[in-house]
């Protein structure tokens, strides 16, 4: 007798065994040279209630102490033993595999690839699923009530079959019967017709007839292996029992079905075996009178009725899928030996499905939102938030997918003609691949600036109830046009790129859109200008947007980036929106969030700013321009009066205006230079230093923040005196642009423009 | 739903944990060594086993709804002080995070003053001190007690001292059906001693193991009353285990279990006279007593809580009386002990778990706890 020579990972396996309390003995090993595989059958103690106990196994027919065979294959510790089950071991328990393992039975102890929980949790873990795995068997507890009916393990199979399971239940009744409903396939034919199937079974109901069935089977070649067909997918339920009472499978039974009799017998235990003949014998009499033909490749679904709700579904109704080939006009080549084949049930792509995958549930009406801009950020932003099932319902942008798109948009491009299509508006093809994800949403090809200056256009960017706006053009003029639209009643949030992608902002505007996408804007250069590092990335350099040659004498004006750091903050910001959307936007203030690329460009580092609202000042001659003076401004000047309240006093204004918009943002003041004189009627701003204190000041923000004009407070409630009309008139024969003159009065402040119009 | 006892390895000593199915939790004596206490020493930490199973409450304290000290002996009081909150309730502090007791269960002992037969460890008499000052907390408000200052007395004083004290007092072969003075309808509990002292009844019968707490629970299991008996008596010796017989034989249901914990940490004492070092096989069984603890009900188990039981003279644990238990159980297997479940190696927690088909003793596993010399876990990323 040769004495084998086992491998070193099965010996430790067998030692490892050999010390696991639920296994009270492990037999002597044999070897198949033929498979190379190390059979091992250790006996595990199983936890039998006490009462049980005395007969030696549970009610299931889980014995006190249950042999279970482990064969360890040769690439052992790679890949993981197979565990089975004495032969005569109960099948019609959940959670057992539909094959057996040279006739033994299969449990199936985790919900994954084996191959990886080995890798995971090593061989303790499997001991100890198996160990759990009899324990429950033992008890019936392998299904558990409360969270659902397990159904027939079906992950094994090669073909797979996707339905909606909730529209399907939606087409059936409590009397029973069948339905034939439109089914595409690709069929691989490598192994000819026992080649693997890839359903879709849509929930139309299709009409069936002598007339109607020839025309609705086709099957073409996609290539050497792979046909593309259409046809036909029989649906087939239980109804009642004499007595009125709906017919309900309550016991668990593997999927065995091979063949047309086990299928018959499967849906006689189901209660619908009546119903699958009718189904049958109807689509037969159809065939009768066409042409010997076939093999035609159907689906059948078996819709049994469960106890209770089907795990990860709404319904009682359990998917049962087979595909099975059928001839006319016999239908069944081999009469009830012809092969039908058990498939998979897949869900198909819906918002729900989506919202599962992301971990979170989703409120069954998804929140409106309009997404201005489809490019390369936005497309992102609405594809993340859509595999989470909140899509925006409007996109808004009116231009065109160019070729260069590709190297950022989300969207993949086609390949040979197809690329032709591809060119289509943006808008468009994102709101095709949204609809992709069972998420429909409009899109509107139209200039921005030119539906917000429209009274009537407006209403058709957002809805009455939308839940924001969300502005990914990157665009200064879409900015002001947002912010300046006083009919628009939704708030806004930004989100762009600065620096080459090395920096990124989201902006959100605060109750009642103050503060404003614009004045946030401009918080944020103040902001930055705080942080001198931040600054010196933002302002620092002269080359982030750059034009890009596009096509031979066509360019455009662009920022270049990686495509994974444009999605570095696409995904931040993706995650901004769906929280902000679950959570509601800010109550009390609006939000900056400034992101910045760590030193190894591998992550981000976000740090938000809550905003108070702005303080804003009409002008009194200044028509439709406003003052918006920010928290920061508004605290210096008043701690300024504090320090002379008997006296007149001021400063300088800092911040920035927009033409667009008439809007001017005080986001800074200057503190008047030493020569400045105060008495109790007048404030008399001084000039040493002056001049080069604004200079510094700006440009250490490039420009982006200036010199507005100046303020002065009043001791009393009075507005503007002679002086001062008199001063404005001054300013602005000596400034190009417009410049504000604001006072502090102990009541609030008042504002005086000088330019042109406020003569 | 279930209830759930759990016995911890505690060497020759006592420590049970019965979690009732309305999620109430009671103590039954404790035997916390220093040595389990020493994170370098392998003697199961015992203290933090204990601490996992129970919740805390609003104030963040962790609790047992009560605590029964079965007799005031080392080996079922150790660790008392160290690891639970004696005192006031508001004197309990996070900083030392004990676990709060909301109500204690105490024999009459509590009243007896030390002797020469009654000497008690500190912790006993810390006990003692905490059961006295809960008494008078009684007596002092009228019977308005909130948790932390709760106490039942299991059994009268011989002496008059619990006359006074009906409202807290349990008498012999009454029953509990109230836990931290709140109705538990999942769990009763009868009480069978200690046994009021009778005339011809010598010293030894006034010993501390004499005067354990017996108890027979009965719990329930999904949504089902009474689907598991736990008889458990202190140290109690055959004296007692005879003499309950003698009581109860006409109606030996009472004394009826599915789950047994042995007296004594399966201590030949309980079911015999002689002496098993002195005369081994010869030493005879008391009948009586046998009868008191052999009222198995079909596949009951049987748990020693003491060290492993070696076939030599040690007493307790001894291998005659695990022989008379198997028998008893008439099932090999049905016999547990704690200081070799699930190895001797590793002890571990006993868990029985009572469901609507009765007790059960959950499998123990490799993986659960982080076991020595096995390949750790590898964490499963996503692609």
């Amino acid at each position: 007798m040769t004495k084998i020579k086992f491998n070193k990972a099965v010996r430790r396996a067998m030692t490892l065994m050999e010390s696991h309390p639920a296994i009270c003995h492990v037999a002597i090993p044999s070897f198949d040279k033929e498979t190379r595989t190390t059979s091992v059958n250790a006996t595990f103690d199983v936890s039998l209630p006490n009462a049980w106990r005395p007969c030696g196994e549970s009610p299931s027919g889980v014995k006190l102490k249950e042999e279970v065979r482990f064969d360890f294959p040769s690439e052992y510790p790679f890949s993981p033993p197979r565990v089975s089950l004495r032969r005569d071991f109960n099948r019609n328990l959940p959670h057992m595999q539909p094959y057996l393992l040279s006739g033994r039975p299969v449990p199936c102890i985790y919900d994954g690839d084996i191959a990886e929980f080995l890798h995971q949790a090593g061989l303790v873990g499997i001991l100890d699923q198996v160990s759990v795995w009899l324990d429950r068997a033992a008890l019936l507890n392998l299904m558990d009530p409360e969270q659902g009916w397990e159904p027939v393990r079906r992950d094994t199979f090669d073909s797979y079959i996707v339905a909606d399971d909730d529209k399907l239940c939606e087409l059936i009744n409590r009397r029973g019967g069948y339905k034939f409903l439109e089914f595409e396939y690709l069929r691989n034919t490598f192994n000819g017709y026992k080649g693997f199937v890839r359903g879709l079974i849509s929930p139309s109901v299709l009409k069936v007839n002598y007339n109607a069935v020839p025309k609705i089977y086709k099957e073409n070649p996609l290539d050497r292996q792979l046909c593309y067909g259409k046809s036909l997918a029989l649906i087939v339920w239980p109804g009642k029992l004499s007595s009125g009472t709906l017919i309900v499978a309550d016991s668990y039974l593997p999927e065995t079905v091979s063949n047309v009799n086990n299928l018959k017998e499967r849906a006689k235990l189901y209660g619908c075996l009546k119903e699958l003949e009718n189904g049958l014998n109807w689509l037969k009499r159809c065939l009768s009178q066409d042409e010997e033909a076939g093999p035609l490749t159907i689906a059948i679904v078996l819709l049994p009725r469960r106890p209770f709700k089907v795990i990860g579904s709404q319904s009682c109704i359990e998917l049962c899928p087979y595909v099975v080939d059928i001839y006319t006009p016999d239908l069944f080549l081999e009469g009830g030996t012809t092969a039908v084949r058990p498939a998979i049930h897949l869900h198909t792509v819906s918002r729900s499905l989506l919202t599962q995958l992301s971990g979170s549930a989703a409120p069954s009406e998804r929140p409106r939102w309009t997404l201005v801009g489809a490019g390369s950020l936005g497309s992102k932003l609405a594809l993340h938030l859509a595999r989470a099932g909140y899509a925006p319902e409007t996109v808004l942008d009116n231009s065109p997918m160019l070729p260069h798109n590709a190297a950022r948009h989300a969207l993949i491009p086609m390949t040979g003609r197809m690329q032709l299509f591809g060119m289509d508006d943006k808008a468009s093809r994102l709101c095709d691949a949204l609809h992709g994800l069972d998420q429909k949403a409009t899109p509107i090809i139209a200039n921005v600036i030119d539906l917000l200056k429209s009274k009537t256009k407006v209403r058709r960017v957002y809805s009455k109830d939308s839940w924001a706006i969300v502005n990914a053009t990157a665009s200064l003029a879409v900015r002001q046009a947002l912010a300046s639209t006083e009919s628009l009643t939704t708030r806004v949030i930004e989100t762009s790129l600065f620096a080459g992608g090395i920096v990124g902002i989201i902006t959100t505007e605060g109750p009642d859109r103050n503060p404003n996408t614009a004045d946030l804007i401009a918080e944020y250069y103040g902001l930055v200008r705080e942080d001198p590092a931040l600054a010196h990335i933002i302002f620092g350099s002269d080359d982030a947007m750059s034009r890009q040659s596009i096509g031979q004498g066509c360019g455009s004006l662009t920022m270049t980036m990686s495509d994974g750091r444009l999605s570095l903050f696409a995904a931040g910001m993706s995650e901004y929106l769906l929280a902000k959307q679950r959570d509601g936007l800010p109550s009390a203030s609006g939000e900056i969030l400034i992101g910045r690329l760590s030193a190894d460009g591998l992550g981000l580092e976000w740090c938000a700013h809550q905003v108070s609202p702005v303080t804003v000042v009409n002008t009194i001659n200044g028509g439709k321009w406003r003052v918006h003076i920010h928290p920061r401004a508004v605290a210096k000047i008043q701690k300024e009066m504090a320090l002379h309240p008997k006296v007149e006093t001021g400063g300088v204004l800092m911040g920035r205006l927009s033409e667009a918009s008439q809007i001017i943002n005080v986001i800074d003041v200057l503190d008047a230079p030493e020569d400045s004189t105060r008495s109790a009627t007048e404030f008399v701003l001084g000039t040493k230093g002056l001049s080069s204190q604004i200079g510094t000041y700006s440009e250490s923000v490039d420009g982006s923040l200036y010199c507005l004009g100046t303020w002065h407070s009043h001791l009393s409630e009075e507005g503007p005196s002679m002086t001062d009309w008199a001063t404005a008139k001054t300013i602005d024969l000596s400034r190009l642009c417009p410049s504000v003159l604001l006072i502090s009065t102990p009541v609030g402040f008042q504002a005086l423009l000088a330019d042109e119009e406020g003569k | 739903m279930s209830s759930k006892i759990s016995f911890f390895s505690v060497g020759n000593g006592d420590m049970t944990l019965i979690e009732t199915e309305s999620g109430r939790k009671i103590l039954i004596d404790m035997n916390i060594r220093t040595a389990a206490d020493d994170p370098d020493d392998e003697t199961p930490d015992v203290a933090k086993m204990l601490r996992k199973r129970l919740k805390r409450d609003s104030t963040d304290r962790l609790y047992v709804d009560a605590l029964l000290i079965s007799h005031p002996d080392q080996d079922h009081c150790n660790g008392l002080s160290k690891h639970f909150h004696l005192g006031p309730p508001d004197k309990w502090s996070i900083r030392t995070d004990k676990v709060f007791i909301r109500e204690i269960w105490s024999s009459p002992m509590v009243f007896r003053r030390a002797s020469r037969n009654h000497v008690l460890c500190d912790d006993a008499k810390a006990f003692n001190t905490e059961a006295r000052r809960r008494v008078q907390k009684f007596r002092d408000s009228g019977g308005v007690v909130y948790d932390g200052d709760r106490i039942l007395i299991l059994g009268e004083d011989e002496n008059g001292k619990t006359d006074d004290l009906n409202a807290i007092l349990v008498r012999v072969d009454e029953t509990i059906s109230s836990i931290n003075g709140q109705y538990d309808w999942s769990m009763t509990a009868r009480l069978l001693g200690p046994l009021p002292k009778s005339d011809d009844d010598d010293e030894d019968i006034l010993s501390k193991n004499n005067s354990s707490t017996i108890l027979q629970f009965s719990l329930a299991g999904g949504g089902i009353s009474d689907k598991c008996r736990f008889l458990t008596g202190g140290d109690a010796e055959v004296a007692i285990w005879e003499k309950l017989w003698q009581r109860h034989d006409w109606r030996p249901e009472w004394l009826s279990y599915d789950i047994l914990l042995t007296p004594h940490h399966c201590s030949w004492h309980s079911l015999s006279y002689d002496s098993w070092s002195d005369l081994g096989e010869y030493a005879k069984v008391c009948k009586d007593a046998r009868n008191a603890l052999s009222q198995a009900r079909a596949g009951a188990r049987i748990v020693a809580s003491s060290n492993p039981i070696k076939n030599d003279d040690n007493d307790p644990p001894c291998i005659r009386a695990k022989r008379e238990y198997v028998s008893i159980a008439n099932d090999t297997d049905a016999f547990k002990c704690t200081g070799e479940y699930p190895s001797e190696k590793s002890p571990d927690v006993m868990e029985f778990e009572i469901g609507s088909y009765g007790p059960r003793l959950l499998t123990a596993l490799m993986g659960g706890a982080t076991a020595p010399g096995v390949i750790g876990r590898d964490p499963q990323p996503h692609g």
